[in-house]
């Protein structure tokens, strides 16, 4: 989907910084949707967990709040029973964090205890990261996905590559821009 | 080279693991394992620095973070670190490393003069400098403070990296002794997670210096075999704060260079569950004559440094002790080739330990004390007499182990709220009732024997209950020797220089309260926090006042239990990463244009976009004036955005803002001032109706987040009643402002599917088009005063929306403007801005009161009526020009009248106006509204300018809005 009326906060196309065990990856632009309500009938994640909706996810980031983030035919149809739905798909900075390292570099920026037993896969969570707002959730063992403002998207992306010198990553040509 | 005091076997040294260090200029040798401290007694350097205030040469004293005398200077360059203790210096090859406080040598010190003048030096001599003679302070205190101190800081930047990180345990052990691995061991079999953090390099504890190092082997290695147990080493826990958050600082590569991108050092946020104290003792000396000779040493650290690492802390050495642990000492300095002369014990009958060294042929002299130590720079006999009197003698030795007893760490205790209480049958502090979940174990609650410390870890670790602790030994409760030595010091802290002389003058001043008497005297206040000095003051003063030391109590423990340097602090957030920074989705596009970015809060935003030779003002007068004469861009996308929608969003909007709302059509956009609940303006923005119950507003770019908060009260704990929703989509959205007589043409030309007629898009009205396929915005508002129209797509979009506008421009001369220029163009409209919305303005004064709707209530509405927000001499918006046309204004100065010292008003925004062609300004001056016409005065006392200027109506240019309509 990258093309030129979807630029990439961070570089052009995808940005990566890769390691022996640790891999950091831009996403490609997809759907952010922001809901707000309480749909009757019809089911939805409670507060840190999220819920799959085929390639897409529910995620509860507040009283009442969602982010629905990719397409997904029963995903289209979810808009509509809650009483806000507003575009977000700019707003946001899609982050893959990789490898057996990836819970401790999350760790040196978010307080969260990301341990297996309380932070499992289908766990999330809005939460400070690096002095940010972020929301972070765990879509396996090894993999953690985060949305970042995205004005804040580069910012952190810098502070990610500083981050991960100690495991060995590397980026890809476009991060560390002005 | 020979190391002369390392015995050839034995300790953990690793003899096939040679390393060269360099102490004062001179080259030695030590071995993998060393710390700095024992490599130096290896080496039979006796004198490492130099003392505080006396210039004294002082020893080794200590085994770790107790350690008062042997600060070193380590390192050079920008890696230099003054006061670091040598005890816990790990020895590395090429470390360089020198004494502190001394010139031009460490054996010559031109400084211990100060020795012979001390009767004129006694506790708080420095803060009676201040009194007495008058004003003469001043000519003492860089004397003073040139003689006093430690060592050096680098003046070059840290070349080191920090880093944070947080981590989680259901326990967190402090101390890798006996108490502490059987805590761990305990907790990790139940399958808990546990971190386990001890200061030294391995762990193991007092074990190391002495003990059944096999149980802690195996100990470790079952404990690294457990995966959620996490043993950090070379970790310091310095700080327990509340919700059991503890602090902890990692050597991380403090003893070898660090790989590529390896942090020096590591700062541990801990989110324990519950902590087990397992931080052992300090033992504390006895004070005596001299007790501050190179010679005099712990017990328990000759214990050590003979155990561990196979060092011989001197040849022949005379033992005084009170309680029973010195003798182990004994033994073994005499099993490792050190003449032990006798063991001086304070009490008259002293046991079992007694007959044991009896039997090893160690004599020991009962009821007796060590009076003084003998020797210039070094330690060469003892002078010993009876307690209760009798003949003073001299033995000759080179070494005084002195136990005075033991202390048990509490600090991290009292840190978490417990309170300490004085057990008088080991003469110390032991923990109180704990505060938050935490357990202290081992030594640190005063039970001292392996068994004792292995039953108490292993029931703290499975969460039970710890058994009662034991009588213990009797100890001879003495902390100071009698004072038949004559007049050599005895000092209680040796790293601050306070003898127990200081600390009977503090108390004859007047002192009483041992907070007070630690200020004076600076009792317990060096690096070493008094770890080994503190309990011998606290006694001192209780036996000065005649009181208990129960009754005086203790100093506060406050954190940090031991240095931890400023970069640890601060982590990776120094430098670039101060500040997490704010781009827009054209940040690159004004980049590649040359602009010049200016940081405006988070943000960073093009100044202005000079040309080859064009100043940034030069090049801002020529933004200004393209947008008058055809047409400018500007990125307006750090404004704060959200969109409020829902059955009473209008209502929600009338609450909030002064103006009228609810009469706002369909498409059209409206200009708004908040107030805050004092009546004074909080932010402005324009709110844009653009849907049936759906309303999108923008705020300042400063106040955004503060905007976003404050509705989010409102909404969530004011007006819960309110079907209302809020949503900031300031990153979704970026903006461009299209402004000047040409701005209809070029939006045009780039937003698709939208009527750009004024009949359909008039002024303050709002259509919908495409771009790139998305959704397109378009307000048409104007800041500048001009035509314009402000552009919002999808933040992917923002970069091709800006090429596109710079492409479809080119005939028109388009003009990409930054926020130099975009501030003159709105100064030339009198519009206001943050320098104006100052926190202390209202709308009146603002020229805004005509604004405010007749009824209903609003955030603010009430403050309106005090009689202060209605004098007239309130400060108001003006403009000012020069007097002569031409002098540029300076920022910031203050407006005054003929007399210079009535302070009238501020200058608070100014700028050079391309259209007036001379300087203009805003401000805020009182009663502003009736000057107009006058001749005032803008002063900068700062810049040395006085300008005369003249008051005026801010509306510049256009005052009809004409141009809007364009």
């Amino acid at each position: 989907m990258a093309d030129s009326f979807r630029a990439s906060p961070i570089g052009n196309g995808r940005s990566s910084l890769r390691g022996p065990r640790l891999a950091i990856e831009e996403q490609d632009w997809t759907p952010v949707t922001y809901l707000e309500g309480a749909p009757a009938g019809r089911s939805l994640p409670t507060a840190g967990r999220f819920a799959r909706l085929g390639s897409a996810v529910l995620l509860p980031t507040g009283p009442d709040i969602y982010l629905l983030i990719g397409a997904h035919s029963d995903a289209a149809a979810i808009p509509e029973s809650f009483d806000l739905a507003v575009d977000q798909s700019d707003a946001w900075s899609q982050l893959a964090i990789i490898g057996p390292e990836a819970a401790a570099v999350l760790a040196k920026g978010s307080a969260l205890d990301l341990h297996p037993r309380h932070f499992p896969t289908g766990a999330c969570a809005a939460a400070g990261f690096a002095r940010l707002r972020a929301v972070l959730w765990r879509s396996d063992a090894e993999r953690f996905d985060l949305l970042i403002g995205r004005s804040h998207a580069r910012s952190l992306w810098e502070w990610l590559a500083d981050a991960t010198l100690e495991y060995g990553c590397a980026g890809s040509a476009d991060d560390g821009r002005q | 080279m020979i190391q002369p005091f390392r015995n050839p076997s034995g300790g953990l040294v690793r003899r096939d693991e040679p390393l060269r260090f360099t102490f004062n200029g001179r080259s030695y040798r030590g071995f993998g394992g060393d710390s700095l401290a024992s490599a130096l007694l290896a080496n039979g350097v006796r004198v490492v620095g130099r003392s505080f205030k006396y210039h004294r040469p002082r020893g080794v004293f200590g085994l770790g973070a107790e350690e008062p005398n042997a600060l070193v200077q380590l390192g050079v360059g920008a890696r230099t670190e003054p006061n670091t203790k040598s005890t816990l210096v790990e020895l590395y090859d090429g470390l360089v490393a020198s004494s502190q406080n001394c010139w031009p040598s460490v054996d010559f010190d031109l400084g211990a003069v100060a020795g012979a003048f001390s009767r004129l030096l006694p506790a708080g001599f420095y803060y009676k400098t201040f009194k007495w003679p008058p004003g003469w302070w001043i000519k003492y205190e860089p004397f003073i403070r040139g003689m006093a101190g430690t060592g050096r800081c680098s003046q070059e930047p840290d070349p080191d990296r920090y880093e944070h990180c947080h981590a989680h345990c259901d326990v967190l052990v402090v101390g890798g002794g006996p108490a502490g691995l059987a805590a761990a061991l305990a907790a990790g079999r139940r399958g808990e997670r546990v971190i386990l953090a001890d200061e030294q390099s391995c762990l193991g504890g007092m074990l190391m210096a002495g003990g059944d190092l096999a149980w802690a082997d195996r100990a470790i290695a079952a404990l690294q075999a457990m995966p959620d147990v996490r043993l950090i080493p070379r970790a310091v826990v310095f700080g327990y704060y509340d919700h059991n958050q503890l602090g902890i600082v990692e050597r991380v590569a403090d003893h070898r260079p660090p790989r590529p991108g390896e942090a020096r050092q590591r700062l541990w946020h801990v989110h324990a569950g519950r902590v087990v104290l397992a931080t052992g003792a300090h033992e504390r000396p006895i004070a005596f004559g001299n007790n501050d000779l190179p010679g005099v040493m712990l017990a328990s650290a000759a214990r050590g440094y003979v155990n561990r690492f196979a060092v011989r802390p001197g040849s022949a050495a005379v033992v005084f002790t009170n309680n029973d642990s010195a003798y182990d000492a004994a033994l073994d300095l005499a099993l490792n080739g050190v003449a032990i002369k006798c063991v001086v014990d304070a009490r008259d009958a002293p046991g079992a330990a007694a007959e044991k060294a009896a039997a090893s042929d160690i004599e020991v002299i009962a009821g007796s004390e060590v009076v003084e130590a003998r020797g210039s720079r070094r330690v060469a006999g003892a002078v010993i007499a009876g307690r209760k009197g009798g003949a003073m003698r001299m033995i000759g030795c080179d070494l005084i182990c002195v136990s005075g007893g033991w202390n048990p760490a509490v600090h991290l205790h009292a840190q978490a709220r417990g309170r300490p209480r004085f057990d008088v049958r080991i003469g110390a502090f032991v923990p109180g009732p704990p505060v938050q979940a935490e357990v202290s174990v081992g030594a640190a609650r005063g039970v001292f024997d392996h068994a004792g410390c292995i039953a108490d870890g292993t029931a703290a670790g499975e969460g039970g209950r710890l058994a009662d602790r034991p009588a213990e030994a009797a100890l001879e409760p003495i902390w100071t020797v009698s004072a038949r030595g004559g007049r050599r010091k005895r000092f209680i802290d040796l790293q601050n220089d306070v003898t127990d002389a200081d600390i009977g003058l503090a108390i004859r001043e007047g002192y009483r309260s041992v907070e007070h008497v630690k200020r004076y005297t600076t009792l317990g206040m060096g690096t070493d926090q008094g770890k080994t000095s503190n309990m011998l003051g606290f006694a001192q003063i209780a036996h000065a006042l005649g009181a208990d030391i129960s009754a005086v109590g203790t100093t506060t423990f406050r954190p940090p239990y031991a240095p931890v340097t400023l970069g640890a602090l601060a982590g990776s957030e120094g430098g670039r990463f101060f500040l997490p920074n704010r781009r827009t989705a054209m940040h690159d596009c004004h980049v590649a244009a040359g602009a010049a970015m200016l940081q405006s809060g988070p943000w960073l935003r093009p100044q202005s976009y000079p040309r080859a030779g064009e100043s940034l003002d030069d090049a801002a007068r020529r933004e200004a004036r393209a947008v008058r004469e055809s047409v400018g861009i500007v990125d307006v996308s750090t404004l704060g955005k959200v969109e409020i929608a829902g059955r009473d969003a209008a209502e929600f909007l009338e609450r909030v803002y002064i103006n009228r709302w609810r009469n706002l059509p369909m498409g059209r956009c409206r200009y708004g001032v908040m107030l805050r609940e004092d009546g004074v303006v909080f932010d402005d923005g324009t709110t844009t109706r653009i849907g049936e119950r759906r309303y999108f507003m923008t705020t300042t770019t400063a106040q955004a987040p503060l905007v976003m908060r404050r509705l989010e009260y409102y909404r969530r704990v004011l007006w819960p009643d309110l079907d209302l929703r809020i949503v900031n989509v300031t990153d979704q959205w970026a903006a461009v402002a299209v402004a000047g007589p040409m701005s209809r043409r070029l939006l045009a030309r780039v937003v698709e599917a939208l009527d750009v007629d004024t009949a359909a898009l008039p002024h303050m009205g709002y259509g919908e088009g495409r771009f790139g396929g998305r959704t397109a915005r378009v307000f048409r508002i104007s800041f500048s005063g001009d035509l314009a129209y402000e552009i919002y797509v999808p933040a992917g979009a923002g970069p091709a929306l800006w090429s596109a506008l710079c492409e479809a421009g080119v005939a028109d001369g388009v003009t990409p403007y930054g926020v130099d220029a975009l501030n003159t163009l709105r100064i030339e409209k009198g519009h206001v801005a943050g320098a104006e919305l100052d926190g202390r303005a209202t709308a009146a004064d603002l020229g805004l009161g005509r604004m405010i709707r007749a009824d209903g209530d609003f955030i603010g509405r009430r403050s309106l009526g005090r009689p202060g927000l209605g004098d007239p001499a309130r400060w108001q918006l003006v403009g000012l020009v020069p007097e002569d046309g031409a002098t540029a204004l300076p920022h910031g100065a203050k407006i005054v009248d003929d007399e210079p010292d009535r302070y009238l008003g501020e200058l608070t925004s100014t700028a050079w106006s391309p259209m007036l062609r001379m300087p203009i300004a805003l401000a805020l001056v009182s009663a502003g509204r009736d000057r107009h016409g006058q001749r005032l005065y803008a002063t900068s006392p700062l810049a040395g300018r006085i300008v005369p200027v003249r008051v005026r109506d801010p509306h510049f240019f256009d005052p009809e809005g004409k141009r809007l309509h364009g």
